[in-house]
């Protein structure tokens, strides 16, 4: 086999997901998606705007994430691999695998979100370092939930359980082959194959923001700082905006989208395809849409994920909280979305609000879920999928 | 650090002066050192070399770098490391017959052993440098009869130390030797010309083909070819070629999105390379100066005015000299007061800036003697100073000085406890202690990183939406809190504001109201009691307080403290050099979460050079 000079991709999108239910298993983890695209397109994304132009996706579903990809990437090629085994160290090994006959690969999670500058400072740093492997890391206040780089004589990867602050992986790894071989040969444990390769590792850190999406929160987490890098309205020619709308900051407005008399949408914000927006209901900030959305006349929605053909009901409030594909919100419900003091939740971190820190988490309703009219949901409250919520509900 | 290109070509294929080419590859690796630049090319069976102390575009023009044509070529840009910055000391070096010339980046350890033998076999140096040795070694072996590779081969297995080389040998006038050991070497594949550099932006202009060297391997490039090998074995080049296809500007920054973090993070090297090139013979000397002097005056500017300020607390506070520090430009309220028997201290990262500069001179006209605080060797203060005390932090691109700050401070410390100890005022056990205690600072400074870089990104979330913040202290946290303030003032353009504690209820505290971020800077010193009090009185008005307090402090602040970072227990006398590290993140993550780049603050330039 001819020796590629090219740098290749590799996206690992095997994991199960079991943190994302109730959003899973309804949908494929990588495939929820995120102002307009599915999750995995990110990744795959930052790596093709590398320039690179071949790309393997280890997934679960290989034809499922091909169909769905393929149409966004031209001159590109998408190779999808099935993943065998659900843990990480069964994807690792598997790098190994397709390391034969090839130079460096840019291995990044399908899961992380991170603006190209960090997958441009990764290689970068690697092909000047001539190391074997580059690990890219990020200071968090919170590594509960991550994965941990420890840096001393060697390096070291692990996840952490408790809540404690330092450095988190950021899910990018850049090897040469020789490590990708010797990851394989070590059943995919990462850190044993860092123990071989000590002194010779390069780490990158980034200081920028980065999204590990884990938990069904993690996609608030992901709009916002998707929404934060849009810096104009683009609002397409199909779409439909009433003269008396309001439209204010970065909004994307895709096409078949409407939006009725005395709409609100106050930026950044997303409004999907065929997406609809009632009389008088406002739009806030970090919020998107997914496509065929229906918010009802005089709702609120804040810093929240609507899902595919979900329904906001009139007159609701949902904040910080995320809606599954096809469910219902009767109106009228109010989602509340502080959490009580004290309540720590793996991967959220307490935003400051005049002064006070506040952790914010509304609700996590599950696709195809109908919650009654006037309903009040309780911070951090998870509604299964398929559920019916009487009106008048109280759900802590 | 210092940055090295070579490049070999086929007539023509450059379509302008192979002067000109390595001018521009050396502008790209200007950050890598920028004392004294130079080129070689060659010339038939010699090499021209031209070189001299300066910046790129100063020498470049000077000794018109770019008329030169030719087919082989390198040069380099020089930090200097062994031997001040001159023309003499600065690359290329050649050997006695001008037949071998040599661009290095890194340091060779047994250079001494090596230069001995050499002079006594009749060889005949003509700089300071670590590096000429390389050239007379070849030199050496080809008078031996070995050929050009294999002369090169012999001569690296006699050197110890990191290095990047490339050599030219003019028996072969198309090739170009490199070799790698811990500093950076890559290898760029062009049509009709090949190049190896320091890093890859520097021949990017030319082509994306590379080669990415690894430690030990060494070889050559010829127009048209490359053979490397590691240990006697060829490596394979096919496999090790690839194509870069995105842009990597940030290559430079070794890691780090922005200079200004890798520096922060550096500060740990930084501070053990300037502890282990301590020159007790200079140390001494300033300490006899201090004590022979009637006042020492610090002065400076920025933040090397607040490295003085720290320095003047330690010499008055705990040594009872007297001591004024003050900034530069204002010398003129002392200037009629100042004799012969006054001393200087005069602080400059480059050693060039004017205020400074204006300023010892002014003293020294008045008799004063002048001791030189400065990160580059041989720079117009440290000149013009009767002592100089080094600094060993490497160059400082971000225009925010941060590893010159904490290594002034190692500086400032260690001559105030050496005064202490010669004055009598500190006893053998408390120098030890404290001496001790330094040569852990680059290891606590790690650890402290590590732990709260998380936690001052997310309160950087926070710092970025404010447009005011106080930073206070008592005693020596003072003026740790002035350059506290001024980071985050320079960088991330948020008002910030530095006084002492005592002074809120003085008038200052009018200004504070619910969310007011007040960093505090809480030691280990005797001020501790009325610091909580002033935490208290701020807390009282829903200010944002963030702390930095030593372990042993953290139960009696935590509850009145918004944000608490917990620093180490630290003698009072050496927490400014960890405590500001913090306070340098803090700036840092809020410009960057403000957007802006903390390389290049607006209007701010790195050294200034106007009055």
């Amino acid at each position: 086999m001819a020796y590629s000079r090219e740098i290749i991709g590799v996206v690992l999108g095997g994991g199960k997901g079991t943190n994302m239910e109730p959003l899973t298993p309804h949908l494929e983890k990588s495939l929820i998606r995120l102002l307009g695209k599915p999750l995995i397109y990110y990744p795959v994304k930052n790596l093709t705007q590398l320039g690179l132009k071949s790309i393997y996706i280890i997934s679960r579903n290989p034809p499922k994430i091909s169909n769905e990809l393929g149409r966004y990437f031209e001159g590109v090629s998408l190779e999808n691999i099935g993943q065998r085994g659900d843990d990480l160290n069964s994807a690792l090994k598997m790098i190994g695998e397709v390391a034969v006959g090839k130079g460096t690969m840019v291995i990044s999670f399908s899961d992380v979100i991170l603006p190209q500058n960090a997958y441009e400072l990764a290689l970068s740093s690697h092909v000047n370092s001539g190391k074997a492997v580059t690990v890219l890391m990020t200071p968090l206040s919170d590594l509960q939930g991550y994965f941990e780089v420890e840096v001393n004589e060697g390096v070291s990867i692990d996840k952490v359980s408790t809540h404690k602050s330092g450095y988190a992986w950021t899910g990018i790894l850049i090897a040469e082959s020789d490590f990708a071989k010797s990851l394989y040969k070590s059943g995919g444990d990462i850190n044993e194959t860092l123990k071989q390769f000590k002194g010779n590792i390069n780490v990158a850190l980034w200081s920028g923001w980065f999204v590990d999406v884990s938990y069904p929160w993690d996609l608030l987490t992901a709009v916002k700082y998707l929404l934060s890098d849009v810096n104009e309205t683009r609002i397409s020619r199909d779409a439909n905006i009433s003269p008396r709308a309001v439209i204010e900051g970065p909004v994307i407005i895709d096409s078949g989208a409407r939006v009725d008399h005395g709409a609100i949408i106050k930026g950044p914000a997303y409004i999907g395809v065929n997406a609809y927006v009632g009389n008088n209901a406002i739009i806030r900030n970090s919020t998107s849409l997914e496509e065929e959305s229906v918010v009802g006349a005089d709702a609120e929605i804040t810093e929240s994920l609507i899902g595919c053909k979900a329904t906001v009901g009139r007159g609701s409030f949902i904040g910080s909280s995320v809606i599954g594909d096809e469910s219902t919100i009767e109106p009228g419900v109010v989602t509340l979305n502080v959490l009580p003091s004290g309540v720590e939740v793996s991967h959220i971190s307490p935003v400051i609000v005049k002064g006070k820190q506040i952790a914010k988490l509304g609700a996590i309703v599950g696709p195809r879920t109908r919650i009654g009219a006037n309903s009040v949901i309780y911070p951090g409250s998870i509604i299964d999928a398929n559920k019916y919520v009487q009106p008048l509900s109280i759900l802590k | 650090m210092c940055g090295i290109i070579g490049i070999t070509s086929v007539p023509g294929s450059l379509r302008e002066p192979i002067g000109k080419v390595v001018r521009r590859c050396l502008e790209r690796l200007e950050y890598r050192g920028y004392d004294s630049v130079g080129i070689a090319v060659v010339k038939g069976r010699s090499i021209e070399v031209r070189k001299g102390k300066g910046k790129i575009a100063e020498v470049s023009v000077r000794l018109n770098f770019d008329e030169v044509d030719g087919t082989t070529a390198m040069g380099h840009t020089r930090w200097a490391t062994h031997g001040k910055p001159s023309d003499e000391n600065a690359h290329p070096h050649t050997d006695c017959t001008g037949g071998v010339a040599v661009v290095h980046n890194g340091i060779i350890s047994n250079f001494l052993e090596l230069k001995e033998e050499l002079i006594r076999k009749g060889h005949t140096f003509k700089s300071e440098t670590d590096t000429e040795v390389v050239a007379h070694l070849i030199e050496e072996y080809l008078k031996m009869g070995y050929k050009p590779f294999d002369a090169f081969k012999a001569a690296l297995s006699r050197l110890r130390g990191a290095y990047a080389f490339v050599v030219s040998i003019a028996q072969e006038p198309n090739r170009l030797y490199f070799a790698r050991n811990t500093s950076p070497l890559v290898i760029g594949i062009g049509n009709g010309a090949n190049f190896v550099a320091s890093d890859i932006p520097a021949f990017l202009e030319f082509t994306n083909t590379v080669i990415v060297l690894r430690d030990g391997e060494y070889g050559y490039v010829e127009p048209g070819n490359v053979y490397i090998e590691k240990d006697g074995v060829p490596v394979n080049i096919e496999e090790r070629i690839r194509l870069i296809s995105w842009t990597p500007e940030m290559a430079s920054k070794e890691g780090y999105p922005h200079f200004m973090l890798k520096e922060i993070h550096e500060q740990p090297i930084a501070i053990s390379s300037t502890l282990a090139g301590i020159d007790e013979r200079a140390f001494n000397d300033v300490v006899n100066a201090v004590l022979s002097s009637r006042r020492i005056f610090i002065i400076g500017a920025g933040t090397s005015f607040h490295a003085g300020l720290i320095g003047d607390y330690l010499l008055t506070s705990m040594l009872g000299l007297d001591t004024h520090a003050l900034i530069s430009s204002e010398y003129k309220k002392y200037l009629n007061s100042v004799n012969d028997n006054d001393l200087v201290v005069a602080i400059s990262q480059s050693g060039e800036t004017i205020d400074t500069l204006v300023a010892v001179r002014a003293f020294k006209e008045r008799g004063a003697k002048v001791v030189a605080v400065s990160n580059v060797i041989d720079s117009a203060i440290p000149r013009e100073s009767n002592y100089v005390l080094y600094t060993r932090a490497g160059p400082e691109i971000g225009v925010a000085a941060t590893k010159t700050f904490t290594t002034q401070l190692v500086v400032l410390t260690i001559l105030a406890l050496k005064v202490g100890i010669a004055a009598g005022k500190i006893t053998n056990n408390e120098y030890r202690d404290v001496m001790d205690s330094l040569s852990k600072v680059p290891g606590i400074i790690q650890s402290v990183m590590t732990r709260v870089e998380g936690k001052v990104k997310m309160l950087s979330e926070y710092m970025s939406k404010r447009q005011n913040a106080y930073y206070l202290g008592r005693g020596i946290g003072v003026p740790l809190s002035m350059e506290g303030a001024l980071k985050l003032k320079e960088i991330a353009y948020i008002h910030a504001e530095a006084y002492p504690a005592g002074e809120s209820k003085h008038g200052p505290i009018a200004l504070v109201e619910e969310g007011y971020p007040v960093v505090f800077s809480i030691l280990d010193d005797d001020n501790v009691d009325a610091l909580l009090g002033n935490v208290m009185e701020m807390k009282a008005r829903d200010a944002y307080t963030i702390g930095l307090v030593p372990e042993k402090y953290v139960g009696k602040f935590k509850e009145l403290l918004s944000t608490t970072l917990e620093m180490p227990n630290l003698d009072y006398r050496i927490a400014p050099i960890v405590y500001i590290v913090p306070m340098q993140l803090l700036a840092y993550y809020t410009a960057v979460a403000r957007g802006y780049d903390p390389d290049k603050p607006r209007n701010l330039a790195k050294t200034v050079t106007v009055e």
